[in-house]
């Protein structure tokens, strides 16, 4: 079901924690809140939930108004991070327990919790206690109890977090894989930018309580929309170096760049993504740095070089050999650089 | 979209909030939760509280075909205070030798530096100024009136009282402090102590009582012989003030020694083992140990017990009743067997106001310490 | 380190985790001696319980069958002579503790758990207008002798009309802090200034040396303890707990009974342990509420004070039989009892 959030605000006293949230989350769109924590991504999914009421502004799910709706009315569906299983139940009971509130029929509620137990793979451990379990296990559960009622809206916050690495990945694919499934909209909160890129059909960014950009993974990465969004998507991280524009040119420390699009400014944040730059000889390259550490990964290189006291990150292959304290010229794609307003953060378009 | 088993249930379209009265129910859960106790503790303890007030005040008489109230004024309070029943409450007074002259003077120093220290701390304030105004003056009263009673005159239940809770409660502190200490070492058995140590303080008090009669007996009880060897086998100990408020707070302290015990075990346990493995690698000796790391620790733990301890001591009455029965005279009778005791000759008023005294010394003795000795704990800890 | 003198080998300990011989024998000659402490007392007066009169006036004895011959006789006496008289206030107290237990209990933890989940905001002008009126009503029954039910419902009356008009203009509201405070620190109201109006009151409806007035009144001073205990535990409980069952569809209650409750389960054995050991125990309360019908045991025990006097063999027996099942309770469930009292302390 359609999820649209309007200007929704959340105070705590005087502490805004969400300023003005605006989304409009289509029929079946897997939508991540991605932000660090205590940006306001968690509080904004809890008043969706209803856990936490809205300060100000309107909530619509579908074409119900659920401002004021209480949570057990607003038939959404959620997967808390610490799963939230019921410890004195069993797996069936945990899956069936917001069908026994609805007060099925017993083999009605039967076969649903096999059936969504059969979806998560868990037929086999339907009479097990949550503590006999893995740890990806409990998360099947919850998310087998989320699932088991069919809601108008999945809310997950943070998941995954509490797998280790490796199941999270294999989680991550299964879970895109029910959701595709389903249909059912969802709204996913995470701090894990990868999990956001891989799940997402559009990813919105929060930093303090405010909206940077909702758009699909590739745009997000590709085209920022601030200084917060470009520096926060992305590992490593997007390059960002201070300088000023002028004749075409990005004049940064000890270097300039070939920008002709720009027009003239005093400062401005010049990024550049770790891919999009390579090392050359000192005097062949747009920017002089010295290498200050390189970390080789196994399929890659990722080498820091310092200008001055700003660090550049930049990607190379796996059979780069220089050492610390050499010094290289840095050469950026102008194409794929990205300039960005030095006060307010905003991306500056050509 | 593939069609999924679970859509076998059909899809439930959000159900409009349904008003019936289980919604009500559910709407009003809060104050269904807690308005039975409020009530509870309104009838049984706020009501009572202001009848009692009001009872302090009046004289309870019995008339032909009932009783009569007449209204008093404050009457009830001056005579224990400084009426017929003082000698009753307070004691009876002796004159202030050297040493008592010493001591109150050292108190009355010790209280001005107080104040002292809190003019200059910079953290003065009217509320502040105004508690420990109050209490200062509760712990000077306190101080003249055992001072005036305990070396020469006779002490009275007020006193007697003050001289369980201080006593009693150090008495029990220190001795739980010292077998938590000892008991939180690395040792065997230490499960088999720890329920043994705690038995006492679940044993019924008036069973205590009975128990301590015995074994203080000095002809008969088992100790018998050791007080013979001593010369004291003629000596009866329910005859003398001070060894009868002695069995006393014996058997009190044998009750609630394991209270403090537990807890502090419970503290120590839970200590940080690393610390105490850096500064033993680091050279610290026991004291140095006990005094930098364990004592810090426990310190709001100790605060707490300490409070809950002090709480509960002001309301001695099962022992000494039992006990000695109050005696000899008046020697151990505490402030609520005081007023049982004023209730059974049918003075209500006296009762009352009594009960009341009580109230006022043990909320300003409790709270003080919470706010200047309690809350200094805590700071240590962050 | 191999050739240490036998004065370093006894006082210095022999790794961090260890300790030195002298110490440790220190250590266990305290803890022993301690150990005696508490359990002579309870041997002593095991062993009386089976002594003849004359066994006990000629002086100590200590070990039976060595020094004396067991008997039974005062057991005989206690259970068959004197039969009802010592049966009807065992009964009594196992009523009256276990009645108030379960009542204080169950009150107490929903109080708890709204206190600790649902937020309150009283305003202090309608707790102000309360109070005001209470001592009214009581100035008007007890000073000028209205009728207590007339006053009692025209004080309820305008009460309701205060709170709801001008109660609401105040500002300042107290919080569950506050009124978890207010609960708790009935606790420090000694209960004598309480108990003689609550013997008045119930003189009055005529209930005074009942159970229900007995029950009423070890559930009221038991239960800020219930309150202050259970607090800790439902707080220990996860909310997304709560949470998780709120979203699919649970009432309050329904979240209350399935998930608190259950899973709250250590905390209130703990805590029903604790209460019921001080509801058995309890003494003041009993001397003024009850004198025959529903008299309990430690106050048919203090009674033989006066007319038994030192016949110490009775006594015994009597003390036995109150204090052995708790002390079988506490040996066997220390664990539990000791967490209720820890988690009370500890956190404050």
């Amino acid at each position: 079901m359609r999820v649209q959030l309007k200007d929704i605000r959340k105070s705590y006293g005087s502490l805004e924690v969400v300023k003005g949230l605006n989304l409009d989350i289509a029929e079946g769109e897997f939508l991540v809140l991605l932000g660090e924590s205590g940006c306001g991504k968690s509080t904004a999914l809890r008043m969706i939930a209803g856990l936490e009421t809205i300060t100000q502004g309107s909530l619509m799910i579908g074409d119900r108004d659920v401002t004021e709706v209480l949570p057990k009315y607003r038939n959404v569906a959620m997967v808390f991070q610490s799963y939230a299983l019921y410890p004195h139940m069993t797996v069936a009971e945990n899956i069936g327990y917001p069908l026994k509130l609805q007060k099925k029929p017993k083999d009605e509620l039967k076969k649903a919790v096999l059936a969504a137990a059969a979806k998560v793979h868990l037929e086999d451990y339907l009479e097990r206690m949550p503590r006999q379990l893995s740890g990806g296990q409990r998360q099947r559960v919850a998310l087998a109890r989320a699932m088991v009622r069919t809601p108008s809206v999945f809310l997950m916050d943070e998941p995954l977090s509490n797998l280790d690495a490796k199941l999270r990945g294999v989680m991550r694919a299964e879970l895109k894989r029910l959701q595709a499934e389903l249909g059912v909209t969802t709204v996913y909160v995470t701090h894990d930018q990868i999990e956001a890129m891989t799940l997402a059909h559009r990813v919105a960014v929060m930093d303090a309580g405010v909206l940077q950009q909702v758009a699909p993974p590739k745009e997000i990465y590709d085209n920022p929309a601030t200084r917060f969004v470009a520096r926060f998507i992305g590992s490593p991280a997007m390059n960002i170096v201070t300088g000023s524009v002028a004749d075409g040119t990005v004049a940064v420390r000890d270097g300039s760049v070939p920008l002709e699009r720009f027009a003239p400014r005093e400062r401005v944040s010049f990024g550049f993504r770790p891919e999009d730059c390579n090392l050359v000889a000192p005097e062949d390259g747009m920017l002089k740095a010295r290498i200050f550490s390189t970390e080789m990964t196994g399929n890659e290189t990722i080498v820091t070089c310092a200008i001055g006291e700003d660090h550049v990150v930049v990607r190379m292959d796996k059979d780069f050999d220089m050492e610390a304290d050499e010094l290289v010229g840095i050469d950026v794609n102008p194409e794929k650089a990205r300039l960005f307003d030095y006060d307010s953060g905003e991306r500056v378009h050509a | 979209m593939p069609q999924t088993q679970t859509a076998a249930i059909s899809r439930t379209e959000p159900a409009p909030p349904k008003f019936g009265l289980a919604e009500w129910i559910d709407q009003q859960t809060g104050k269904l939760f807690v308005l039975p106790a409020v009530i509870i503790l309104l009838a049984f303890a706020i009501f009572p509280l202001l009848i009692s007030a009001y009872l302090s005040l009046i004289k309870f008489k019995l008339a032909t075909g009932g009783f009569s109230l007449n209204y008093v004024g404050l009457r009830n309070f001056k005579k224990l205070f400084y009426g017929s029943q003082q000698y009753h409450l307070l004691g009876t007074f002796d004159a202030f030798g050297i040493f008592e002259w010493t001591v109150f003077a050292a108190a009355l120093a010790l209280v001005a530096y107080w104040f002292f220290r809190f003019f200059t701390g910079g953290y003065f304030n009217i509320p502040g100024f105004i508690g420990r105004l109050i209490t200062a003056s509760l712990f000077i009263a306190l101080l003249w009136l055992t001072l005036a009673t305990v070396f020469g005159g006779h002490p009275g239940s007020l006193v007697v009282t003050l001289f369980y809770v201080t006593v009693g409660v150090s008495l029990q502190f220190g001795i739980g402090l010292g077998l938590a200490l000892l008991c939180g070492q690395a040792i065997r058995g230490r499960n088999a102590f720890r329920i043994i140590f705690f038995i006492p303080l679940m044993v019924t008090p008036v069973g205590i009582a009975y128990m301590f009669r015995m074994l203080a007996d000095m002809q008969r009880g088992p100790l018998a012989n050791i007080w013979q060897w001593f010369g004291l086998g003629e000596f009866s100990w329910a005859a003398d003030p001070w060894s009868a408020r002695m069995v006393v707070l014996t058997g009190d302290t044998w009750q609630w020694v394991p209270f403090m015990f537990i807890v502090l075990l419970a503290a120590v346990e839970n200590m940080p083992r690393d610390q105490l493995e850096a500064a033993k690698i680091d050279g610290a000796g026991s004291w140095q140990i006990f005094r930098d790391i364990t004592w810090p620790s426990i310190a709001p733990v100790a605060a707490t017990i300490v409070l809950i301890r002090l709480i509960e001591a002001f309301k001695i009455i099962d022992l000494p009743n039992v006990l000695t029965n109050g005696g000899p005279g008046i020697a151990t009778e505490s402030l609520t067997l005081h007023s049982f005791i004023a209730w059974r000759t049918q003075d209500l008023g006296g009762s009352a106001a009594v009960g009341y005294t009580l109230l006022f010394v043990s909320t300003v003795t409790c709270v003080s310490f919470f706010n200047f000795i309690g809350q200094k704990t805590r700071k240590t800890e962050a | 380190m191999r050739d240490r003198s036998l004065f370093q080998r006894m006082f210095e300990p022999p790794s961090l985790t260890e300790m030195a011989p002298a110490s440790r024998l220190l250590t266990y000659a305290i803890l022993i001696l301690w150990a005696i402490v508490v359990l002579f007392p309870l041997y002593w007066v095991f062993i009386t319980s089976f002594k003849l009169p004359f066994q006990v006036n000629d002086g100590p004895d200590f070990i039976p069958f060595v020094d004396y011959q067991p008997s039974g006789h005062a057991w005989r006496y206690i259970f068959v002579e004197l039969g009802n008289d010592t049966l009807r206030p065992y009964m009594n107290s196992v009523i009256i503790a276990l009645t108030s237990t379960v009542l204080a209990v169950t009150i107490g933890s929903l109080a708890a758990y709204a206190l600790v989940r649902i937020q309150y905001n009283v305003k202090i002008g309608t707790v102000a207008g309360f109070i005001v009126l209470l001592t009214a009503t009581v100035f008007a029954i007890t000073r000028f002798g209205t009728p207590w039910h007339i006053t009692a419902v025209i004080a309820l009356a305008l009460f309701f009309f205060f709170a709801t008009s001008f109660g609401r203009h105040f500002k300042r509201s107290l919080g569950n802090n506050d009124i978890l405070f207010w609960i708790i620190s009935n606790r420090i109201l000694p209960p004598v200034v309480a108990v003689l109006p609550i013997y008045l009151m119930f003189q009055r409806v005529g209930l005074l040396d009942t159970h229900v007035a007995m029950i009423a009144t070890y559930m009221a001073v038991n239960l800020p303890i219930v309150v202050w205990l259970m607090r800790d535990f439902f707080a220990g409980i996860p909310i997304d707990l709560e949470e998780s069952a709120e979203i699919d569809g649970a009432s309050r209650i329904r979240i209350f009974a399935t998930i608190v409750l259950p899973l709250a389960r250590p905390g209130l054995a703990a805590t029903f342990l604790l209460v019921l050991i001080l509801a058995w125990n309890e003494y003041l309360l009993a001397l003024f509420i009850s004198t025959a019908d529903a008299q309990t045991m430690p106050l048919l025990v203090a009674a033989q004070n006066a007319t038994r006097g030192p016949q110490w063999w009775y006594m015994s027996v009597l003390i036995v039989i109150m204090i052995a099942p708790i002390i079988l309770m506490t040996i066997l469930l220390q664990k539990h009892i000791a967490r209720g009292l820890m988690v009370g302390a500890v956190k404050g």
